[in-house]
């Protein structure tokens, strides 16, 4: 299949999702609260944003993804839709569908025009009164993290240690204390089981949300607890000590395995 | 060395589409267009990752997901499945099936790197 087809279909995609993006919006006028509407919206805009960014249209990428900003937020009760709002929004689909004529005849738009719209998107979307942090970077904050695997972790190909290397890639990592308390005597131990836990210390400037999407396909949400020095998550490790060089008995090293991987034999299927 | 991927899916843009995305990141990507052809392709290809589709004619995506988790090289290998239900239920089914995580239809490429990158670990691409 050719790109050019795939570009058409987009096009033809964009349309439909213009026009329910717009009958959305109409339908927020009437009921601003609604969450199946806001929901509705909100997935237009995503779904634009997702398509138009994989083909490269730069300019409704950045337009929607503003778009899908502000109506994360006013998803997420952060934000109220006042009239102000849902009339920005209306305005902003009369633009939506001129970026989309634009990429269409390929012809480019003002960078600067574009730049103003966004401004004014992310203007709105920053005016809640009780607002919580904005998502962008912020100061460092110190987390403590304890995870406890679910015993199908690594039967569904996770690994504690490749957990870790994520949280690694969000800051530092200061401290790891592996939690062994699950750990059965030798003979009774599964090597397909996952009984090891830790908790750790990370320092970050990431927000909490970023933290917690490290663990989003962990599966079960009391697996991990989020807390700070001062509110350590509950059954907190004792003292921390140094992260281990080797790792403890009867743990995967997600590295040992993988190169262990690729030494093998190929099997057929 | 980089990780090898092994993408299933039936429409070819959306092949295109991944296949460009991850290569673009410095991974090794082949192509299944459904399950059947994947599970014959395993052994030459012998993926780091597998990502699957879910609605797939011949064998689909979960079926996959089961026949290969049933294999002894396969075992703890990531497999993420792509679907168009964002619900729990999706989750559930997938996560009963042996899935290491799913991703949402239709994804940003960001997105896509971000998962693909936490599944394999720091040391995904060498």
């Amino acid at each position: 299949m050719s790109l050019d087809a795939t570009i058409q279909m987009f096009f033809e995609e964009a349309a439909d999702l213009l026009r329910d993006f717009e009958t959305g919006l109409l339908r927020l006028e009437q009921s601003p609260h609604d969450p199946d509407v806001l929901h509705a919206v909100f997935r237009s805009a995503h779904t634009l944003k997702g398509t138009s960014g994989m083909l490269g249209f730069e300019a409704i990428a950045r337009f929607t993804h503003a778009l899908e900003d502000l109506l994360a937020r006013l998803r997420k009760r952060e934000l109220a839709a006042t009239p102000a709002m849902v009339t920005a929004l209306l305005a902003s689909a009369d633009v939506l569908r001129m970026l989309i004529e634009r990429a269409r005849a390929g012809e480019a738009v003002d960078a600067g025009r574009l730049d103003e719209m966004i401004a004014a998107l992310t203007a709105h979307a920053r005016g809640g009164a009780d607002a919580p942090r904005p998502a962008a970077d912020h100061a460092v904050e110190v987390y403590v993290v304890t995870f406890v695997p679910p015993t199908d972790l690594l039967a569904r190909g996770l690994d504690p240690v490749r957990l870790l290397d994520a949280l690694e890639q969000l800051g530092e990592v200061t401290a790891v204390t592996p939690d062994l308390s699950r750990l059965p005597p030798l003979a009774e131990l599964n090597p397909e089981t996952a009984y090891l836990g830790f908790t750790c210390t990370l320092r970050s400037a990431r927000p909490r949300a970023a933290v917690e999407s490290v663990f989003e396909f962990v599966g079960d949400p009391e697996a991990v607890r989020i807390g700070t020095p001062e509110a350590p998550p509950p059954a907190a490790a004792p003292a921390p000590v140094a992260r281990p060089e080797s790792a403890p008995p009867g743990a995967w090293s997600g590295r040992e395995r993988r190169s262990g991987l690729d030494r093998r034999a190929v099997e057929p299927a | 060395m980089s990780a090898r991927i092994l993408i299933v899916e039936d429409s070819p843009s959306m092949r295109r589409i991944v296949r460009t995305v991850l290569e673009d990141d410095g991974y090794e990507v082949a192509e299944s267009q459904d399950g059947q052809q994947a599970l014959a392709a395993l052994g030459h290809v012998a993926p780091h990752l597998v990502i699957t589709d879910v609605n797939m004619p011949e064998l689909d995506g979960l079926g996959l997901l089961r026949e290969i988790r049933s294999l002894p090289s396969y075992r703890f290998t990531p497999v993420l499945i792509l679907t168009t239900e964002s619900g729990d239920e999706m989750k559930e089914t997938g996560r009963a099936a042996g899935a290491t995580g799913w991703i949402v239809k239709p994804f940003d490429p960001d997105q896509l790197r971000r998962v693909v990158a936490q599944v394999l670990g720091a040391r995904g691409v060498a």
